[in-house]
């Protein structure tokens, strides 16, 4: 009881030191640390993923709201002498995307990969490379041939496919209407729909109709993560928030290293975690093949 | 406000006075007026709280229409395609009670418009559901959002919803009518007058029932209130010890007392009318036993008695006669007539002068014990008449019902009434007796003095018969129809029917006939012509004026006519106006020889014409004329005499 609260109190202790110097280092604009860390704290991710930078890396860190700092980060960053700035989620990333290109950016909790109109810049994002869906359904589901992809043009690397099948029917949408109307467009056209991590497609209504469509055509849908395998797809590769954390630290580390983040690329997730639904699968008459099963973190029965 | 409550006011006090006059009509009135009041605020109420209900439900209703109109508005307004949003805007027109949709754009743009009704442009788009409420219509303002993840890292995990960053869209724009809430407000109106009228009708009923009911006590104190100013005079049975019963308490001793007011005032009158009736009777010029007969029918009728009799007083014999009796008996049938004082009850009180009243026949006299037995006689009164402590007689009643108590006050003022109407009775009686007496020997004189101038008259006449000269034998006759002139007088006033007057066209017709038979003169050849009115002298004035045509038609026959001439006399005495008084007209006149011119009949030694004179102007104190024209006239004209105590 008495370890409970003192668990508690030096918690709660912490977290008050920790909100007291960020407020007095925000006030004084005097930091010191090597990695200046954007993000809401308050989000379970972030702090995840700060947590497993902690521990891949020896710099000194120190987490900023991005409200705070976003007319004077720079400044921030000079004062402080700080070598690298990471971005957790997109509000940060828009922050840090306003500093001068000499100081190099890390962003993590992103969904898909930044176009280069700012330089100096790498980071790990969120979303699975079809590739590694078209594999997975190559290799495992070969009674799959032909998989639908809703999405916005030019926003994915389809091209780098390993494999032939299943062959990929790719319907182009800028809003989730389309993306609703690309749906009903599908029909019995493809043998399973690849969810793709759109922000502006999938509204509440567009997954609602994707689900209606999946369970209404038979067609199962792949992706995103453990979430969707839950509510009903099949089965997705999602990351690991901690893995993603210390693929962020190394890249940090890497950054501080070099001085820069040139030459390092942006990468996705560097591991995944298999989740499937076998119940979708008989559902769907999806025969989903026994080491398959044994591979998966988590099977949704 | 006010001026329009004063004027309803004075209308509803205008419309009370002039209609509603029973209490009845009032108390409909007040209920009619309470219950009409009491629904219209009933049905504005019930308007008030349904309104309030309907445009919540409406509201409510918009709400969920909003949050449709969101849903089904999402995608429309994301693909900006004209026909998705005709399609949604379509589906939303099919609800009812919405009378039209807009669409607008997230920059607030209308998109498109369907509907009746076309709406005022919205100043300013609103963040959230709105609800304005126009004349006609709800206006319902519901901005359209797309939920979408808040973070990147929310499209994997899973988050609250209200992380989820909403993403405005455009807007919808409903208009909800009215209409339903209209209907909703026209059936009220027409249930509260429906349940107004049934009810009033209701409670016109009730009222009336309950008002019979609760007025029973105050219609049958009304009908008994009418029946006292016919005369009647009943009493109510008080069935309750409420106001009512307070009031029927009272009335029962109003309706007593008017009722033993008027019984007494009844009685009263009839006293009077009796005790006038008394008096009447007793003031009548009847015999006494004629009056009190009927006082005592006038007593028996009026205390209803079995009998009723009077009694008069003999002094002299010291017993009662009986003068009157009504009832059982009557004066002829009675079987005592006279009674000794002290002997029966009416005796007992003469003797003892006192009233005798009783109710008891115990209290009665023995005497009178066993008649009054058989007679079935209850009650008796009896009462002394008593004038100036002098007992005249006895009044007395018996009856087979109990008499009053106050029957001695009616007995005492007719027991004196009758005892004063005896008295007076009696002493009338004394009077005419003496006045007969008295005119009696009046006429004994008369008649004496006649015959006494008879014999002078007679003595004359043999005085006459040993006269040779002429002279003295006319002397002698006339005296002697002078004496029997006034002989005649006295005759006629002991023979008339009153001494006081005499007739005295009978009188001179007398005299007239005797003179012309004296003279021996036919009447064939001196016609006489009397003219006199209907005129009664006293004495006074008869005796000269008597002497006066005596000596006229004596000096006419005995002179006028010589030589059998025939001719004309004529008396006349008319009545005349002298000096504005009443006096007579005496006219002698004859168509004989005449009267010589040189003649005074005042300076003249013929004795005739000197008591001719001496009558008329001194004894009669009237004026004479002696007229010669065409016949000789003797005109006098005087007043009666009036009679001069001598004694």
């Amino acid at each position: 009881m008495l370890k409970t609260i003192l668990n508690i109190n030096f918690r709660r202790l912490c977290r008050i030191l920790t909100v007291c110097a960020a407020l007095a280092s925000s006030a004084s604009l005097s930091y010191s640390a090597d990695v200046i860390i954007l993000g809401n704290e308050k989000l379970k991710p972030v702090t995840d993923v700060v947590e497993a930078i902690n521990e891949t890396i020896n710099y000194k860190t120190v987490i900023l709201t991005p409200e705070d700092v976003k007319d004077n980060l720079d400044d921030v960053f000079y004062k402080e002498d700080a070598k690298v700035v990471v971005a957790l989620g997109k509000g940060a990333l828009k922050v840090a995307r306003s500093l001068p290109d000499t100081i190099p950016v890390v962003y993590g909790l992103i969904i898909n990969r930044q176009k280069m109109e700012r330089r100096n810049i790498t980071g790990v994002y969120m979303a699975t490379p079809v590739r590694e869906y078209i594999s997975y359904l190559n290799r495992y589901f070969p009674d799959i041939k032909k998989v639908g992809i809703i999405c916005e043009p030019g926003t994915w690397d389809l091209q780098d496919a390993p494999v032939k099948t299943p062959k990929v029917e790719l319907y182009s949408a800028t809003n989730s209407y389309e993306f609703i109307e690309g749906i009903n467009l599908l029909g019995e056209k493809v043998d399973a729909l690849l969810l793709l991590p759109e922000r502006n497609l999938m509204s509440r209504k567009a997954i609602e109709k994707v689900y209606i469509y999946s369970f209404k055509e038979r067609t199962p849908v792949i992706g995103i993560s453990e979430k969707y395998v839950k509510t009903g797809s099949l089965f997705s590769l999602g990351f690991d928030l901690t893995d993603m954390g210390k693929q962020i630290g190394e890249m940090i580390h890497n950054v501080v290293l070099w001085g820069n983040a040139y030459g390092i690329p942006q990468s996705p997730p560097s591991k995944y975690n298999l989740y499937i639904n076998k119940k979708t699968g008989d559902t769907m008459r999806v025969a989903i093949p026994p080491e398959l099963l044994t591979k998966a973190k988590k099977v949704y029965q | 406000m006010n001026l329009f409550i004063d004027k309803i006011n004075q209308l509803i006090a205008n419309t009370a006075s002039k209609y509603v006059t029973t209490l009845r009509h009032k108390i409909l009135f007040v209920a009619v007026s309470g219950l009409i009041l009491a629904s219209i605020v009933y049905t504005f109420a019930a308007l008030r709280a349904e309104r309030a209900i309907m445009k919540e439900e409406i509201i409510k209703k918009a709400e969920v229409v909003g949050a449709l109109s969101s849903h089904i508005g999402e995608l429309p307004l994301i693909s900006k395609n004209p026909e998705h949003i005709k399609k949604a805007m379509s589906s939303l027109m099919n609800i009812p009670e919405v009378s039209f949709v807009v669409f607008y754009n997230e920059q607030a743009e209308q998109l498109i418009m369907e509907g009746d009704i076309t709406p005022p442009s919205r100043e300013h788009p609103v963040e959230e559901m709105s609800i304005i409420e126009r004349p006609d219509y709800f206006d319902l303002c519901t901005p359209v959002f797309s939920a979408k993840p808040g973070e990147d890292i929310d499209i994997f995990q899973e988050t609250d919803e209200s992380r989820e960053e909403k993403e405005h869209v455009g807007w919808v724009r409903i208009g909800f009518t009215k209409s339903i809430m209209k209907e909703a407000e026209k059936t009220i109106i027409y249930r509260g007058l429906f349940i107004a009228i049934v009810f009033t009708l209701i409670s016109i009923i009730f009222v009336f029932k309950l008002f019979t009911v609760a007025t029973r006590p105050l219609t049958r104190l009304s009908r008994a209130a009418q029946s006292v100013s016919k005369g009647r005079y009943p009493e109510i049975q008080i069935t309750s010890k409420d106001e009512i019963g307070t009031l029927t308490t009272e009335f029962n001793r109003m309706s007593r007392t008017i009722r033993d007011r008027e019984d007494m005032l009844l009685n009263r009158m009839q006293l009077s009318a009796f005790v006038a009736d008394i008096g009447i009777a007793l003031t009548q010029s009847e015999s006494l036993q004629t009056i009190l007969q009927r006082c005592a029918d006038l007593t028996n009728h009026h205390f209803s008695t079995a009998l009723a009799r009077i009694w008069t007083y003999d002094k002299e014999k010291d017993m009662l006669r009986l003068n009157a009796s009504s009832g059982i008996y009557t004066l002829a049938d009675s079987p005592h007539n006279n009674l000794p004082v002290g002997k029966f009850q009416a005796g007992a009180v003469a003797r003892d002068l006192k009233p005798v009243y009783s109710n008891v026949i115990d209290d009665l006299n023995e005497d009178d014990k066993g008649w009054a037995e058989q007679n079935r006689i209850r009650a008796f009164a009896g009462y002394p008449l008593i004038v100036e402590n002098r007992l005249v007689g006895v009044m007395e009643m018996f009856s087979r019902k109990p008499f009053a108590e106050d029957i001695f006050n009616t007995l005492e003022i007719v027991a004196n009434a009758i005892a004063l109407g005896i008295q007076h009775k009696l002493v009338e009686k004394q009077i005419k007796s003496s006045l007969s007496e008295k005119e009696l020997l009046l006429r004994e004189i008369h008649h004496r003095v006649k015959n006494n101038m008879q014999v002078i008259s007679s003595l004359l006449n043999f005085q006459t018969r040993h006269i040779k000269d002429p002279r003295y034998v006319e002397m002698f006759n006339d005296s002697q129809n002078r004496i029997k002139s006034m002989a005649l007088i006295h005759e006629k006033i002991y023979r008339s029917g009153s001494l006081a007057h005499i007739d005295f066209k009978d009188y001179v017709r007398s005299l007239s006939s005797e003179l012309f038979r004296f003279y021996g003169i036919d009447e064939s050849r001196i016609t006489l012509t009397l003219d006199i009115e209907g005129t009664a002298f006293e004495i006074d004035t008869a005796i000269p004026c008597g002497l006066l045509i005596n000596e006229l038609l004596t000096n006419a026959l005995k002179h006028g006519f010589p030589d059998n001439r025939q001719g004309e006399v004529k008396v006349i005495l008319r009545n005349t106006d002298i000096n504005g008084n009443t006096g007579y007209e005496l006219i002698v006149s004859d168509n004989g020889i005449g009267i010589p011119e040189d003649l005074d009949i005042r300076n003249t030694k013929s004795l005739g014409m000197n008591l001719i004179a001496t009558l008329a102007e001194h004894q009669l104190q009237g004026t004479l004329s002696l007229n010669r024209n065409s016949r000789t006239e003797f005109l006098v004209r005087f007043k009666k005499l009036k009679y001069k105590q001598r004694v």
